[in-house]
Parts: structure tokens; sequence; C-alpha cells
């Protein structure tokens, strides 16, 4: 029996195949103290999450979609006697053809999620494209692929769970607590009030989603309900590097010509993402690749194909901006090709051909910018030396319809003060003076220093600003005084935890947010350097410039950020997925870039013509255009055509010789 | 089987027992309340674990405990407390990189912080040598964390020139 303070743990029998079924595990249990075994059998109550865009189960009752997924809980008292479980247990499991890349999933002879393998799809066509091209004296075709990349979240490793009666404590790092405990009662078929769920690292994972933790989270809770002893559920680095939600691997293929006046007149653009086996971010994806889909530029004659398919491997989601980047590397790459063919310096083929106010981007959203694009390439041309590659990129809101689009209001606290408060709307429109009149309430209230403070949002389009406005500050007051009411709820939570978390959102539906999108455009310029001996690249130093008046302190740590994952992706990781499962699932052979690996980045707020804009907003999209423009620039470094991330040493060294023979 | 072990953990020494395989930061997350330390990746990758042993950077989550008798074990917490048994000039680093990052807000995650910060006062006050740099080995995911160097390079200044 384990000592009451230690908790037992938790272990995952997992499937070994990476499509097939399963048909349950062989008897006997092997004959430890201790230990049980838990099956989707014994989940009492829903065995699926509900997930934004599609149930994922927390156990297989009977189909394996992918290698490594959950069949079987173990709990054990502790480590030694775990492993010993896990390693007693036979999972019977036949195989069935998996679906392992999306050239095959494409062809959907093997179906795995409707007739065709597609979770999502977005398309849009605008002017004529074919006529377009059969008119165009210059013009270029390529394809493109980005690898899968690890988000690198190690804080979500942690899950404690322990039942008290009919009821539940859970403690890990969650974003939204209050979404967690209702899914796992919905998993226990149990009332939301009987699970408490707190959050160890209240402050970590603020720019993310809950999705992706949920599945950890669910097995300590599933593994303290049923067994009745207080649990801990580690998911270690491998698990998390093999199973955990990625950026997830793209494959794109652009076709551009020139126009008459020697700017971009067409493009055609068809992109595939790999969403492994659920589809946990399948809307969010394609709606930012189809935005990214023309880049920052004016194409009068267009066609935009993309989508995401489903494969046998681990489910993938959208994290920071995954769609934008790799559609944007595929776009500026084009563009750099196409300037090339024409014979024109490529940043003078991007003045030609950048967006205007009153454009509109792939999505039908109306570009509301004025001049303001044009300044900001005009700043960055003037700011760096003429050989200095550079790409544009288009900043998304992220306003999208449906019952996703809700206002979110999370507390922190430390001991017995608040330290910190996110109040988000990232699908809803806000303006800069709704936004400081918003800040000011909010730190009155609560005491909180400025630096304490988030508030996301996006601008809105001034014409229907007071009428949204309005409905929308009504609703932050109702939350703000919902936090009124539950003080003394928050007040017990912190006494309970070192750390304390208060989160509650309301649904904000109103009709004329959906009409609310804007954009704006960002340039991004790059030094690299390429060691002659490794063939490693060396970033040195990245430009940023931004439609923006000033760049906060927070806007510019979440663009390092945003750089420091792009940098990653560019130069170095690559979750390689053989035979249905990864085969570098460690930290010794996946490694993110540390900071000493950081180029120096420098960030720019181009002057703006039009209202102040706070540059919270640009957040993790400044890492859009990084892939491009470093690819660019060791393109011009190593005279070796790049049009594969990351890219390796090996694939220089290869490139090179392919060149020479 | 369990042995002894002789640790000073943030100058509180003693004997603990640990077993073959037990790391030093199953050891520190049993003794939390005297040293909070956690150890998310497990391989020694994250950072998050780090501590020092012997003035010494090291990843707790892959050190084992039975490698460590008779060494000195200080946190980043540990250094920040009042009665910190370390180097003045480390302690009066940790301290004020401390506050700089409270102050900013530095960190939107706390997931890399401790060890960050224990790498930025090694920094600081010149304990990792000359021309060596602990915190370009550490690994941040919400930001290049720019705003770390110059304050590393104004302690260095304020602290005067390593013994």
């Amino acid at each position: 029996m384990a000592n009451a303070e230690e908790p037992a743990i938790v272990g995952v029998v997992r499937a070994r195949v990476s499509r097939g079924r399963f048909g349950g595990l062989e008897a006997p249990l092997p004959d430890l103290p201790g230990v049980t075994l838990i099956t989707a059998a014994e989940v009492p109550g829903e065995l699926r999450l509900a997930l934004h865009e599609g149930p994922l189960p927390v156990l297989s009752h009977r189909k394996i979609r992918y290698r490594g997924q959950p069949l079987a809980l173990v709990v054990a008292p502790d480590a030694a006697t775990l492993e010993l479980a896990l390693a007693g247990i036979t999972a019977e499991q036949t195989a069935q053809i998996p679906v392992e890349d999306l050239h095959r999933s494409q062809q959907a002879s093997v179906r795995l999620f409707g007739h065709d393998n597609v979770f999502a799809e977005r398309r849009a066509t605008r002017g004529d494209p074919d006529a377009a091209f059969a008119a165009a004296e210059t013009l270029v075709t390529a394809s493109f692929g980005t690898a899968m990349q690890d988000p690198f979240e190690p804080d979500l490793a942690r899950v404690r769970a322990r039942r008290l009666g009919d009821g539940l404590e859970v403690e890990g790092s969650f974003l939204e607590p209050a979404r967690v405990a209702r899914h796992l009662a919905s998993l226990l078929g149990i009332p939301a009030d009987r699970v408490a769920v707190s959050s160890s690292r209240p402050r970590a994972r603020v720019a993310a989603d809950d999705s992706s933790v949920l599945l950890p989270a669910a097995h300590a809770a599933l593994a303290a309900w049923v067994d009745g002893r207080p649990v801990e559920f580690q998911l270690s680095r491998p698990e998390s590097l093999a199973f955990q939600p990625k950026r997830p691997a793209a494959e794109i293929r652009v076709t551009v010509a020139a126009d008459r006046a020697g700017a971009l007149g067409g493009l055609d653009l068809d992109a595939r993402f790999d969403g492994g086996a659920f589809p946990l971010s399948a809307a969010e994806i394609v709606d930012e690749a189809l935005l990214a889909a023309q880049s920052a530029y004016r194409v009068r004659d267009l066609r935009v194909r993309v989508r995401v398919l489903a494969t046998s491997s681990a489910p993938n989601g959208g994290v920071r901006g995954t769609a934008s980047s790799a559609v944007t590397f595929a776009v500026e790459r084009a563009v750099d090709a196409l300037a090339d063919r024409l014979r024109v310096e490529p940043r003078e083929l991007r003045r030609r051909s950048l967006a205007r106010g009153g454009d509109h981007a792939p999505d039908g959203r109306r570009l509301s910018f004025g001049e303001e694009p044009a300044h900001v390439l005009a700043r960055a041309r003037e700011a760096l030396p003429p050989e200095t590659p550079l790409a544009c990129f288009l900043w998304p809101t992220r306003n999208q319809d449906g019952p996703r689009r809700r206002l979110r209001l999370r507390l922190v606290a430390k001991g017995a003060d608040l330290e910190f408060a996110h109040l988000a709307c990232p699908e809803i429109a806000l303006s800069p003076a709704a936004r400081d009149d918003l800040a000011a309430e909010l730190a009155g209230r609560f005491g909180l220093r400025e630096n304490r403070l988030l508030i996301g949002g996006v601008r809105v389009d001034e014409a229907a600003a007071p009428e949204l406005e309005a409905a929308l500050r009504a609703r932050v007051r109702t939350l703000f005084d919902r936090v009124g009411a539950d003080a003394a709820a928050v007040g017990a939570r912190l006494a309970a935890t070192p750390d304390g978390v208060w989160c509650d959102e309301i649904p904000f539906d109103d009709g004329p947010v959906s009409a609310l999108r804007v954009a704006e455009v960002g340039v991004v310029a790059a030094e690299v350097e390429c060691d002659d001996l490794s063939c490693e690249l060396r970033p040195r130093r990245l430009d940023v410039f931004l439609g923006a008046t000033r760049v906060t302190r927070d806007a510019r740590r979440e663009l390092g950020g945003a750089v420091a994952i792009a940098i990653g992706a560019t130069v170095s990781e690559e979750v390689l997925v053989e035979f249905g499962g990864v085969a570098n699932a460690s930290s010794r052979r996946y490694q993110p870039p540390r900071l000493g690996d950081l180029p120096v980045i420098a960030v720019e707020g181009a002057p703006r013509s039009r209202a102040h804009r706070d540059p919270e907003e640009w957040w993790d999209w400044g890492g859009a255009a990084v892939p491009a423009v470093l690819a660019a620039a060791a393109e011009a470094a190593t005279g070796v055509r790049i049009s594969d991330l990351p890219v390796s040493p090996e694939m220089l060294v290869e490139r090179a010789r392919g060149r020479t023979r | 089987m369990k042995r002894e072990v002789r640790l000073v953990i943030d100058g509180d020494a003693g004997t603990r027992a640990a077993r073959g395989l037990d790391t030093l930061s199953d050891l520190l997350a049993r003794e939390r309340a005297a040293a909070p330390a956690s150890d998310p990746c497990r391989e020694g990758a994250c950072g998050d674990c780090v501590v020092l042993a012997d003035g010494v950077l090291v990843a707790a989550c892959i050190t084992p405990v039975l490698q460590l008798d008779g060494a000195r074990i200080s946190t980043f917490a540990g250094l920040c407390r009042d009665d910190a048994d370390e180097a003045p000039r480390l302690v009066a680093a940790a301290r004020a990189l401390a506050r700089f990052a409270d102050d900013r807000g530095l960190f939107p995650c706390d997931v890399c912080r401790s060890g960050v910060l224990l790498a930025a006062a090694l920094d600081a006050s010149g304990a990792s040598g000359e021309g060596t740099s602990a915190l370009s080995s550490r690994v941040c995911r919400c930001s290049d964390l720019a705003e770390l160097p110059p304050e590393i390079e104004r302690l260095r200044r304020e602290l005067g020139e390593a013994p």
C-alpha cells in the first residue's frame, strides 16, 4: 500500500499499431500488489471529450486510430511497480492498413474520416485565375513543405487527482479550470460542481488552450475516481513528444503569375495539413491558412484550397500560428521566385504588389487599412541594406463565427493577493479606447498594476463600433460583477492552494461581430550565417516592422517567443514520423533553439496615419514571415534553393551536391 | 533499498534517504516546502528543475541523489531567501534578478523562470566564468528574454569584478 502522502501513479497502456482494432486486454493481470487496471468499460460517463471540433476518446473502446492511442490505464503504488505492470500487460490488437502521410490520405483509398479524409476545408476563388495564368508571360509554379514541430509545452506534464466521496479534486497546469471541470464531470457522469479543478501553474499557457491537456487530466481523474486512491499522472517528455498535439506538417503547391504592370496578378494555392487521427483544431488551421494565402498582396485572380486531412498519427493542433507561417513561407518564396524570373528586385515586386485599403482578403474580409502597408514596407526598405532579404505577412484577427465566441476573464492569485488578470476576447472586436477603459476599470477594481493586466482583443471597424462596444462592455461588466459575487469562493481557493485561479466566461453571439474582421501587414527581414564546416544555418539578426504606433513590452516579448518558435521550425526542429510513430521522441534527439541560438530581434513600429492601435494584437503572428525570410537569406548565403523546412545541414549539403552534378 | 546521503539543501544540512534511481527532483519534490522545484520534462531539457550542486548548474530531474553525497544544493528560491548559504555576489545577483523579473512581469508563463534566473544570476555574478553564458543554454518558448542580457550586464558592473 502506498504511503498516504505519496499518490499512486498512473500509466497508460497504448496502442502498438497505427490503425486497427483493439480486442481487449489479455487476462490475467500481472499479480502485483496495489495495481488497478481501468478500461473504457469502466468509464462511468461520456467516454469522449466533447472538444470544439469533434469528440476525442479518453480510452479506445474498439478502434485504434494512431499508434500510442490510450487503450487502458494502470494505477500502481510506485514507479517500479507501474513499470512491471505495464510490461506484463498484453493488449490484443489487430492491425489494419494505416494512412501514413498526406499523399495517401488524399488518395482516400483507405477512409479514416468521411468519404475523403478531409477534417476541414476552405476554398476561395476571385476573378479568373486560369485565364490570368494563360495570359501571363511570367509564371512560377513550386511546391513547398514544412515539417511537424513540437510546441514544447513541458508544463502540461503533471496532473494530480483525488477522490473525496462523491467529488473529485484535480490539480494541473490549466488555463481555464472551470472548463476542464465540466469536461471531467461529463467523463465521470457527475455534476460539474462536484469536480474542483485548480491550476498549479496558473500563469503558464496564458495564450494557449486547454484542449491539449484535457486527455492527461481525464486520465488522472478517471484513475482517481475508479481506483479511489489519490493519483498522479506524469506525461513523460517522450510521451509528450509522441502523443501531444503538434504544429502539423504541411504540403503546399503555389502558382504565381505577374500581370502586365509587373506586379503579382494571379495566384493558385493548394495547401494540405496533417491533422492526425482526430480533428483538434482543423477549422482554425484552414481559416488561418486561407487568410494567409495571398500574404500581404493585392491579387486580382486567385484560387485557394486549404485542407486538413486525417492520417493515422497522433492528433495535431494549430499551435501558435502554424498554418499562417507555413502558407506565408510558400507564398513569399514563390514571390521571390517570380521576382527572379521577372528580373526585378524582390522588394520592388513586393512594393508593386502590396494590398491597399479596400482590398479583400481571400476569406472575404475587407482589408480596413489605408496606405499603412506601403508605409511599413517603405520604412523597412529605408532602414535595411538593399541586399537584406525581407518578407511580408498579413496578420489576421481571430474573429470567428460559432459557439466558440466568448468573453473570458481569468484572475490569478499568489498567496492572498491577486497577481494577474487576463481578459480574453480573442474572437471579439475591441477598440483601443474601450480596451484602455476596461483596463483602467480592471486595475482599479482589483488593485493590479499595468504590467499585471493582459487584455486580448482586436480593433473594431469604426463604422460598427458604437453598437458593438456597448454590447461588449455590458458583458465585461457582468463578468466583473460575477467576480465580485464570487470573491469568497476565490478566497477559499486561495486558502487551499499556494496559487489560485478564478475563471469565468460568457458567450458573445451578437450578429455584428462576425462582420468586424480586420488585418494588418508586417515585414520581417533577416541576416543569417551558414557555418562553412557544419553547414548549420545561424540567424544573426531579425528586423520586424509592424504597423503600430508603439510596441509595448508585452507585445515585444510575445513576438520574441513567436520568432523563437519560427526559428526552430526553420533551422532545426522536425518531429520525424516513421511507420505511424514518432521516431525522435526524446529531448536528446529533439531540441528547440536555446536562448543563445536566437538572433538579435529588433522590433519597430512604423508610424500609422490612422488611429492608434495597441500592438499587443501582433503577438504570435509576428513570427509568420520568419521561415520565409530566413529561407530567402539562407538561399542568398548558400546558393541552394530552399523549398522545404527545416533547413538542415544535411539538406543543404545534399542540394549543393545535386546542383554541382 | 534506501541509503543515507548527506546533503545541504538551501542551507539545511542533514542526511536524506534515497533509493538507487531517485533523482534530485524526487527528493526536492518531497521537501517541496523547503525547496520548490519541479521537473516537467524529466529529461533535463526544459530547465525548470535546474539547481546548483556545489556551484554547478545541474538538471535535478536526471541527477541521481546517490551521486551527490556531501554536496551543497541551492535552488533559485533558496538563493533569494534571507538565510541563503551561497557566495554573496551570487545571492545579490539572484535577488536583484528576481525583483527585476517581478517588476517587469518578465515571464509570460513561469515554466522556465527558476532555471533561467538561476543561470542569469551565475552570469551576473561572474560565476559562469569569463566569456561563458549559462543563460544561453536555457530554453524559453514564450519570449526571447531580450531584456535579461542588458540587466545581467548592468548587474555585473554593479557587483564589480569577480574575485
